[in-house]
């Protein structure tokens, strides 16, 4: 314990001693000097330590993004952005947004994680999830930094491995390399076997990185060790030489305006149909009318990313937020001096014949975002949730988690917006009326003696009964007696009676995680009411009342389902009502246009009357 | 919205005012009483009595749905209440549409009737004619300002329903929809003041003037 705890100090003491302080003064690319055009970015490559990198060195380093861009960048500001501050506990957390979904299939768990303080999302540390763990499980598609990049958050028994490992810094090419070879599936790889010093290097296309440190022992140096397992290969680079200059420099092929298919790595969702060739599927209108995601996504040099929904503004005192909205650019601010609608060559919408009320109850991407309502919401896949694009991806349309798109959900600002949507499922323990996740990692050696195993491969759910919940809370009282273990799935939370048996109540851990999206935008032609009020103001329109299939592993509850309106503030009959008033629209019509013009007669009538006795009482 | 609400809230104190003026001087008394001796076999005999009664129902179903969101919390109707608004709009339109038709003639100015000040309120004589004559000037005058306003109320909120407006035009639309709507409200009551309270109250006026 002692010499742990010395171990400790020692490195802690260490990385203060070699941490640099950030530099105050305005680096040279921080700040354009008025040219349009991208800097040419040819570099000399530093490794963690800032030594330079030439071909030939022994050992060949992996080159550490901090220190080869810090001479023309801020590191330090970059890193403070909104792909990098989830762990920062002051900045706000702004909407709630897609979380991390820890999803295990022997253990039935698909648990919301983030960071941010987001309603609905569990903390990493509350489940005892270190930020090693979670990195090596969720780092496949972070651009680095944060937690990766942050020794205070290092735990004391991960120390060891930090330093064999590296830290996991922004990876600045996850984004800004617009090389041909960038391969950011590598980074998941390298991620897997803990080379976070090396993942970097290994994207660039112009690096080859063999080895695992997650094999290497704790003791291990990259600057040589003697390993006792032959068959264990030590991480190391190889660069391509021919790419180094007559000066040792690297042309990196960096873009300012990043492209779209550096965002599409983490940001792609599949939406599961039957149609699954990729040509049947549009993507977002914007993109095909060729704008870049940065067209809208915006950041300064503090890299804080512009989300783009409405409030966000005000939340995060960014006027300028504002004008990259949806209506920002469509329509303009309201108070703006000079017109700013159209910006981009946004079109401005007339949006002909839809009463205002509309705009005061849905945002714009409730009737342009999305797939189109059917009579069931759809089941998605997304990058960030199925490891979408990396070579560990599994390619089963079942495969965990269960998310449903597009669900109609109002938002806390009272709006109603398209939604994705997942329903927890996880162990849980029960302290005094709380209900505080059990990490996976303990249930599973239990769980796996009552769960079958998955020989296909779908990822789906196991087919989890009542007995087999109830045989899995015991197994887990065996191993901790203090425990009250609870099961949450589908909206309910499973626990044990005195007598044994298994009760099921309504909990609001239970609830569904839904988080907004705007992505893809359908063209105005193809935006909900175009055909008719009809789309959605009918008695069976899937925006009030298509099918949310509440999602459980829980046999007895499989084939529930919830409709859209239950996840507004509004009533299924209010909506039914309403939407059969509908049906009597056209008879409203005429005959108020009846009477109008009955009346207007009338009017019509009695004026002449009146003018012809005016005429005559003029000439008598 | 928030002027209108404030707008509105003035306008309808001033309908308050005057219903409890016309409650205090019996004009609704007789209004009331009107209303109790209604059976259905009236409705089916008396079509003009029971078309101003039902369009008076309607009336106030469409004012109690559209106004009193807007005055208590300054929002739309929505929900149950706008069911309710579009359910007594088209009895309303039938309504306001026979009535126009049935009482137009009896409404009509005769020359130089409003020549003179106290036409709008007094009664006057009509000779031989066999038709029942509105005697009150500013019964008239808020008679015809209700057909209009009626006109407008109907057609703004057809119009909306049309895919005719873009957003702005809406608004407008909406807006003129709910003023028109405000001032037939006032002018409906006003015609009540000048027909049933006003009259009665000058009568009495003129008899205690005759006592003093």
């Amino acid at each position: 314990m002692t010499t742990t705890r010395l171990i400790v100090l020692i490195f802690i003491s260490t990385s203060i001693c070699t941490i640099q302080v950030p530099a105050q003064e305005t680096k040279l690319g921080d700040v354009s000097d008025g040219n349009r055009s991208t800097p040419v970015h040819l570099i000399d490559l530093y490794d963690e330590e800032g030594s330079l990198i030439r071909p030939g060195d022994e050992p060949m380093l992996p080159f550490s993004t901090r220190q080869t861009c810090l001479p023309c960048h801020d590191y330090h500001k970059i890193s403070s952005g909104w792909h990098f501050n989830a762990a920062n506990p002051d900045v706000p957390p702004g909407r709630r947004g897609q979380p991390w979904i820890l999803a295990d299939r022997t253990t039935a768990t698909q648990l919301p994680l983030s960071y941010r303080n987001w309603t609905g999302a569990y903390q990493p540390d509350d489940l005892g999830i270190t930020p090693l763990q979670f990195i090596q499980r969720f780092g496949r598609h972070m651009p680095g930094g944060s937690i990766g990049d942050d020794e205070a958050r290092q735990a004391p028994e991960n120390v060891m491995r930090w330093w064999v490992s590296g830290k996991l810094e922004v990876n600045c090419l996850s984004c800004h390399d617009a090389e041909q070879g960038h391969d950011q599936a590598e980074f998941d790889t390298q991620i897997r076997k803990q080379n976070f010093r090396w993942s970097a290097s290994a994207t660039s296309g112009f690096a080859t990185v063999r080895g695992s440190a997650k094999d290497m022992p704790d003791n291990y140096s990259i600057y040589g060790s003697l390993l006792d397992d032959g068959r264990k290969i030590p991480p190391s680079v190889a660069y391509d030489k021919t790419r180094f200059n007559t000066q040792g420099k690297v042309l990196f092929n960096i873009v300012r305006q990043v492209p779209n298919e550096r965002c599409y790595f983490c940001h792609s969702t599949k939406i599961i149909t039957d149609e699954s060739e990729r040509w049947e599927f549009d993507e977002d209108v914007h993109l095909v009318a060729g704008m870049k995601c940065v067209d809208c996504h915006r950041n300064g040099l503090d890299h804080d990313m512009v989300r783009g929904y409405e409030g966000e503004a005000e939340e995060y005192d960014k006027p300028g937020a504002a004008t990259l909205t949806c209506k920002g650019c469509h329509l303009g601010e309201d108070l703006s001096e000079s017109p700013s609608a159209g910006r981009l060559g946004a079109p401005i919408p007339k949006h002909v014949g839809i009463p205002p009320v509309h705009f005061r109850k849905l945002t714009c991407t409730s009737c342009h975002s999305g797939p189109w309502p059917e009579e069931n919401a759809y089941n998605i896949k997304t990058s960030r949730a199925h490891a979408l694009g990396t070579h560990r991806v599994n390619r089963s349309d079942e495969a965990l988690p269960h998310i449903l798109a597009p669900v109609f959900v109002e938002q806390e600002d009272g709006k109603i917006a398209p939604h994705k949507m997942f329903w927890p499922a996880f162990w849980a323990q029960v302290e005094g009326g709380a209900v505080k996740p059990l990490d996976p990692e303990i249930v599973r050696p239990v769980a796996a003696n009552f769960v079958e195993r998955d020989t296909l491969g779908t990822g789906d759910w196991p087919d989890l009964t009542e007995q087999k919940i109830v045989a899995i809370m015991r197994g887990l009282v065996e191993g901790d007696s203090t425990l009250t273990p609870a099961y949450i799935a589908g909206g309910k939370l499973y626990s044990m009676t005195e007598s044994g048996e298994l009760s099921a109540e309504d909990h609001p851990v239970a609830e569904p995680y839904s988080w907004a999206f705007a992505h893809d935008v359908r063209p105005a032609r193809q935006s909900l009411g175009i055909r008719s009020c009809g789309d959605c103001h009918a008695s069976d329109s899937p925006f009030y009342f298509a099918k949310i299939g509440i999602d459980t592993p829980v046999a007895s509850q499989n084939g529930t389902t919830k409709i859209m309106v239950d996840f507004q503030d509004t009533s299924s009959f209010y909506a039914r009502l309403f939407g059969l008033s509908f049906l009597f629209r056209p008879a409203l019509k005429i005959i108020v246009l009846a009477a109008s013009a009955v009346l207007i007669m009338i009017l019509f009538i009695y004026l002449l009357r009146g003018f012809s006795l005016f005429l005559q009482s003029n000439r008598d | 919205m928030n002027m209108f609400r404030v707008i509105s809230t003035i306008g309808f104190l001033g309908v308050i005012a005057a219903i409890i003026y016309l409650n205090r001087a019996g004009g609704l008394t007789g209004l009331v009483v009107e209303i109790r001796r209604i059976r259905f076999g009236d409705f089916r005999r008396d079509s003009k009595r029971s078309v101003y009664v039902l369009g008076i129902a309607s009336f106030i179903i469409l004012i109690l749905t559209g106004f009193l969101p807007i005055l208590f919390t300054g929002n739309s109707v929505t929900g149950v209440a706008l069911v309710l608004h579009v359910v007594a709009a088209p009895v309303f339109a039938v309504c306001i549409a026979i009535v126009g038709i049935l009482w137009a003639d009896s409404h009509r100015f005769e020359p130089g009737e409003l020549r003179n000040r106290s036409g709008l309120v007094t009664e006057k004589k009509r000779g031989k004619s066999s038709k029942k004559q509105i005697n009150s000037g500013g019964q008239k005058i808020t008679f015809w300002l209700a057909l209009v306003l009626s006109i407008v109320v109907m057609t703004s909120m057809i119009l909306s329903m049309h895919a005719l407006f873009g957003t702005h035009g809406q608004e407008v639309l909406l807006d003129l929809h709910r003023y028109s709507a405000l001032f037939l409200v006032i002018a409906c009551v006003a015609s009540l003041c000048f027909g049933i309270g006003v009259k009665p109250v000058l009568k009495n006026q003129k008899t205690e003037d005759k006592i003093k």
